[in-house]
């Protein structure tokens, strides 16, 4: 088991250090957990299933990402004179554009799912 | 070779002794809160990132503590979410047979989502009249947090701005969603599923995986496929909208 969770973490480290390379080789404005995610799949593709190791891995950040989101949150402590002039349109924006990506995503799926799909 | 070099560079430098402190607190800020949380009804209002959030926050007011001096220790953390994001094409994975079976449907479900989600924060902001950096920071504000952060740091947005103003976007889609849903007449669990995922990221698939698994999946879904989309083309169109500026 250890080292199946060992041979996890070098896949991920694999899949991030190819990430930083593909992002140098291509000089797309991707950013690098995006072809990270995007090497990651392809292994699986190629191998044809999720090997144990980077499962287990896999889910122990996946289970454990609230505590990483922590100091990237606080950011916003520091933000105070900025919400003050843009505070209102700010929060107008997040109302009107969650409320629209949500109804839109799944008004659009359930029509196309119905009509299409049995 | 310069791939492992800026990958170096991009590590948290390594906390000083009051950074580790800092390391250590976080975190066991976070296991009270989890802790805590056995004892209660779970809620999008007591969501890990919620609590943990509010509670170091009072802290760091409390103590006046400035944000660079957390981050000492802070940004240790703040990293992990790289491989976290990584780790999203497992559910991904999973769930290819639904994927490839629903595979237009669902494209286009997210793809609408997800421009009408973009351009309706961008022409509210427009309209009203932000700053510039404001400006550039609401556009990648369904993806989650390390992919927004990433997308948002290539167009020149402000990391802790994006960062709350995708956590909160989370928040507030897992608490409007069920009434959207009922005021709409959908019933269908993917659609839900998708259009959480889409609009509330990370928080929106953590609560959809609570309701029903198969709404989860779907969720995981639009969280991959509108981050993988969203990651690929904002920043070339956003550059492109601002004049590379």
């Amino acid at each position: 088991m250890v080292r199946s969770i060992f041979l996890g973490c070098v896949v991920f480290l694999f899949c991030i250090l190819a990430a930083y390379g593909l992002r140098l080789l291509t000089g797309w404005f991707v950013p690098v957990p995006v072809w990270g995610m995007v090497i990651l799949f392809s292994i699986f593709l190629i191998l044809g299933r999720v090997p144990d190791g980077v499962r287990r891995v896999g889910k122990f950040v996946l289970d454990h990402m609230a505590l990483f989101f922590v100091p990237p949150t606080l950011g916003i402590l520091v933000l105070g004179p900025l919400l003050q002039t843009d505070g209102l349109a700010i929060a107008l924006a997040i109302i009107l554009s969650t409320l629209l990506g949500i109804g839109v995503t799944a008004a659009v799926f359930s029509f196309l799912n119905r009509r299409f799909e049995r | 070779m310069t791939a492992i070099s800026q990958f170096l560079s991009d590590l948290p430098p390594w906390p000083t002794h009051l950074g580790w402190a800092w390391v250590l607190i976080t975190l066991a800020a976070y296991i009270l809160v989890m802790w805590f949380r056995r004892f209660v009804i779970k809620s999008a209002w007591n969501a890990p990132l919620v609590l943990t959030s509010l509670l170091m926050a009072f802290g760091l007011i409390l103590f006046d503590i400035p944000y660079e001096g957390y981050m000492d220790g802070g940004a240790v953390w703040g990293w992990f979410l790289m491989p976290a994001t990584v780790a999203m094409a497992i559910p991904l994975y999973d769930h290819i047979d639904i994927l490839r079976q629903r595979l237009s449907s669902i494209l286009i479900g997210i793809v609408s989502g997800s421009l009408v989600a973009v351009a309706s924060a961008l022409l509210v902001a427009g309209f009203i009249g932000v700053a510039p950096e404001t400006f550039v920071s609401l556009a990648p504000k369904s993806v989650t947090t390390p992919i927004a952060i990433g997308i948002g740091s290539e167009i020149g947005g402000l990391s802790g701005l994006i960062a709350a103003i995708v956590v909160i976007t989370g928040i507030f889609g897992i608490i409007v969603g069920p009434m959207v849903f009922r005021l709409m007449g959908i019933t269908d669990v993917k659609a839900q599923g998708l259009a959480y995922g889409l609009a509330a990221h990370a928080i929106g698939t953590a609560e959809a995986l609570r309701v029903n698994p198969l709404m989860g999946s779907f969720a995981a879904l639009a969280l991959g496929v509108n981050g993988l989309l969203t990651g690929l083309f904002l920043p070339a169109i956003m550059l492109w909208f601002t004049g590379g500026s």
